[in-house]
């Protein structure tokens, strides 16, 4: 088949979405199909909103025989066969502030045009996919819609190692307000001495950057929390991670099970999460994969001691979050058959 | 060029009159075939006419063999089985009338689609307006007409319209930029001294002229007698203003008995029933004859629902001068043939105006003269016909654009963005911008 892929992209912004793209390309490759990329731009203004979507229902696809949507408003594109794995929905056209926009009059309208070319899109898709059982329930929310959950598998084939746990442990992500690194560097000042936290990843602008650098500076955590704002590459990444005690990742209502989770637990590394970080929950199961805290320093200042200060345990939530993720059964082959039948 | 126009073509129809006009002209121009609604009687003409029965396929692919169809609308069931076509088969459309509740009203009747329009009446205009909409009877006469105004309903008559002729600068005004076309301000002829009406339904008009008294002064409103004619300022401002005492009125149009029976038992209150005659419809002699004794004519239209005021051209044209209100498309009639009032300023403001004719006969003689100059001048049917041509160029310039919309409403509507102004104005812009529509 000669599939079109169609995802969006912010200039300048890469996650975890791009690097899944790029991976189904290949993977579809491999599998004998012809495929190829094709990124909509997305703006952030609701004037750019608007315009990319205008974009999307405004698009000729010649040659292909199908397009696989991944997200908004790529799959908006105009084609008889489109199989959408979901990836999330525009989430500041559903959820509540401050994931989601306030009630304006301004964006109201907006909001309304989202919806309903969603509505649209996914009633008139050959199949639709989502990419976790968080997205799936969102999308049986807002919208309505059944649809199979086919999890993501790892966007790479990585060189996963396990090394006994050095005093720290790691945050991983792009450095952002969703995120939450902050909360994790905050929750340094109750921790009890004896252990670090390192932060790494591209900070989403100078200013998130800024404040956590504020909160290191005001509260004197310098010792004890180590920046490294930038992207770090895979083997610097799994080495860190192989060496740590555990894995903080504190987004909020993440779409899936977070390639930083399934990174720690496939190196025998257990996760500390929100108890509001959605998709984590997937392989953090409280007390058994890792541990799962309400998002307050204290909370998670209380959590780092106990894994820090019980090797051990945290050891062994580690080898049980490996098991656990082995038992998704996460590969490629499935979501290329999948997509392509 | 193959030019089809689809009219009204019965005998009622004031439309008809003026089109027919412009129709020798237009034949010098075009390969022009006249289309109309199939009637058991039709207005004597020089020129051939097709009659159609429905506003079905079979008439759009007929129509859509031509080079462009010209739609002539009104506010009235007369062109019912022409709207349906202008909204299917993009053409030039002539609106005489700058509201076009009615017709649009009566044809949702007709076709079942009242509850979407009175939907869309809602979502754009508010509950109350939208209630009127479904049950116009559950609000009082004026009330409706101040709903015709306020809901005129126009671009559902022009959406897919190439361009659009109105007959004031006015009207243009309020439409201009709401219709992919272009709108032209066409000169409306003055309806013909040979309307088709051969007999009077009132009192005989020669005897009623023959008993006005010789010092009397003959004011005369021609036109359909409704509520929207202000026939009741017109009895107050003869009852009360100074110096009026000597005028006579007379509401020559056809006329429901209830609205003559409301008109006269005013004028009787009033202690004017002696100066004041309600013709009912007149035949074309008759109203030439009152026309040449009249000595002064009233416009008064508020809210204004017309696009020009035929009758208004047929008393200028008669040498009779105006007094109307200062306002729409009346503004715009030179200062020097007719008299303008401030429509707030209700009786008294009418009676001054009247005054003015009233008291210099001289002045009002040579403001006749004038008035009838200025129709003879600025009306015809060749220089209709001219304006319709004009449009017609530019609407044929529009075509690509009416393909370019249909396209980029097509590819909306299957993701339900039509009607979404957020997105629509976004394609609206960049389609501006890309192809120069500017």
């Amino acid at each position: 088949m000669k599939l079109l892929v169609a995802n969006n992209v912010a200039p300048f912004v890469r996650g975890g979405a791009e690097l899944l793209a790029d991976r189904l390309v290949l993977e579809l490759g491999k599998a004998g199909h012809e495929a190829e990329l094709f990124r909509l731009p997305l703006g952030s203004t609701p004037e750019q909103i608007a315009d990319s979507m205008v974009a999307a229902a405004t698009l000729d696809v010649f040659n292909v025989d199908r397009v696989i949507g991944l997200k908004f408003p790529a799959y908006l594109i105009p084609h008889p066969d489109v199989v959408i794995w979901l990836i999330h929905q525009f989430r500041q056209a559903y959820d509540p502030a401050p994931v989601g926009w306030p009630d304006d009059p301004a964006l109201n309208p907006l909001v309304e045009a989202i919806r309903t070319a969603d509505r649209h899109a996914f009633r008139d898709a050959t199949r639709m996919y989502t990419i976790s059982p968080m997205v799936a329930d969102r999308l049986r929310q807002a919208n309505g819609i059944a649809a199979t959950v086919l999890m993501h598998p790892p966007h790479a084939d990585q060189d996963f190692r396990t090394r006994p746990a050095e005093d720290f442990f790691v945050a991983f992500g792009r450095i952002s307000d969703g995120k939450r690194q902050l909360l994790a560097v905050k929750a340094m000042r109750g921790a009890r001495p004896g252990y670090r936290l390192i932060v790494a990843g591209a900070p989403d602008s100078p200013a998130v950057l800024a404040e956590i650098e504020r909160e290191i500076d005001e509260n004197g955590t310098s010792d004890r929390v180590e920046l490294i704002p930038r992207f770090i590459g895979e083997d610097e990444k799994l080495d860190l991670v192989s060496r740590s005690i555990g894995s903080v990742y504190l987004p909020i209502d993440e779409d899936s099970y977070s390639y930083v989770c399934y990174e720690a637990a496939m190196s025998n590394k257990p996760t500390i999460t929100g108890a509001d970080s959605g998709g984590t929950l997937t392989l953090v199961d409280h007390g058994r994969t890792g541990l799962v805290a309400d998002p307050e320093p204290e909370a998670l200042a209380a959590c780092f001691d106990e894994l820090a200060l019980n090797r051990d345990r945290a050891a062994e939530m580690g080898r049980n979050a490996r098991r656990l993720a082995l038992d998704l059964d996460l590969s490629w082959k499935r979501v290329v058959t999948e997509l392509t039948r | 060029m193959r030019v089809a126009m689809v009219t009204p073509m019965t005998p009622e129809s004031a439309i008809a009159d003026v089109m027919c006009q412009a129709i020798p002209a237009l034949n010098e121009e075009w390969d022009l075939d006249v289309w109309c609604p199939a009637e058991p009687r039709y207005r004597s003409s020089a020129f051939p006419v097709i009659p159609y029965a429905a506003a079905d396929r079979e008439t759009v692919d007929a129509l859509a063999t031509y080079d462009l169809v010209v739609y002539v609308l009104g506010d009235s069931p007369l062109h019912a089985r022409i709207l349906p076509l202008a909204r299917t088969l993009p053409g030039l459309v002539v609106l005489h009338d700058a509201s076009m509740t009615n017709l649009v009203r009566h044809t949702a009747v007709e076709t079942g689609t009242l509850p979407e329009l009175v939907a869309h009446v809602r979502s754009t205009c508010g509950p109350e307006l939208a209630d009127l909409v479904e049950r116009p009877e559950s609000g009082a006469p004026t009330r409706w007409l101040e709903v015709c105004a306020e809901v005129p309903l126009d671009t559902y008559a022009t959406e897919n319209a190439l361009g659009a002729v109105v007959h004031s600068r006015w009207h243009a005004d309020r439409i201009d930029g709401r219709l992919l076309g272009d709108v032209t301000v066409a000169p409306l002829p003055v309806p013909s001294s040979r309307l088709g009406m051969d007999t009077d339904e009132g009192p005989d008009p020669g005897g009623l002229l023959a008993d006005l008294p010789d010092d009397a002064v003959l004011l005369v409103t021609v036109g359909n007698l409704n509520a929207n004619r202000h026939v009741d300022v017109l009895l107050r401002a003869i009852a009360t203003g100074p110096g009026l005492a000597r005028v006579h009125l007379w509401a020559v149009g056809a006329s429901r008995p209830d609205d003559a029976a409301t008109v006269n038992d005013l004028a009787q209150s009033l202690g004017v029933a002696q100066r004041f005659v309600v013709t009912g419809r007149v035949s074309d002699a008759s109203l030439a004859e009152i026309l040449r004794r009249a000595d002064a004519g009233a416009a008064l239209r508020h809210p204004v629902l017309e696009g020009q005021s035929a009758s208004a051209l047929t008393t200028l044209l008669a040498g009779v001068p105006v007094v109307v209100y200062d306002e729409a498309h009346y503004a715009e009639l030179p200062d020097d043939v007719a008299v303008k009032v401030d429509p707030a300023a209700g009786p008294d403001g009418v009676a001054a105006g009247l005054l003015r004719l009233v008291a210099d006969p001289a002045e009002r003689g040579a403001m006749g003269e004038r008035a009838r100059a200025y129709a003879l001048d600025s009306r015809s049917g060749d220089a209709y016909a001219a304006a319709l041509v004009e449009a017609a160029r530019l609407a044929l310039g529009r075509r690509v654009h009416a393909h370019l919309a249909a396209d980029l409403a097509a590819r909306l509507l299957r993701l339900g963005l039509h009607d979404k102004p957020v997105i629509v104005e976004r394609v609206a812009e960049h389609a501006f911008d890309i192809y120069g529509l500017a």
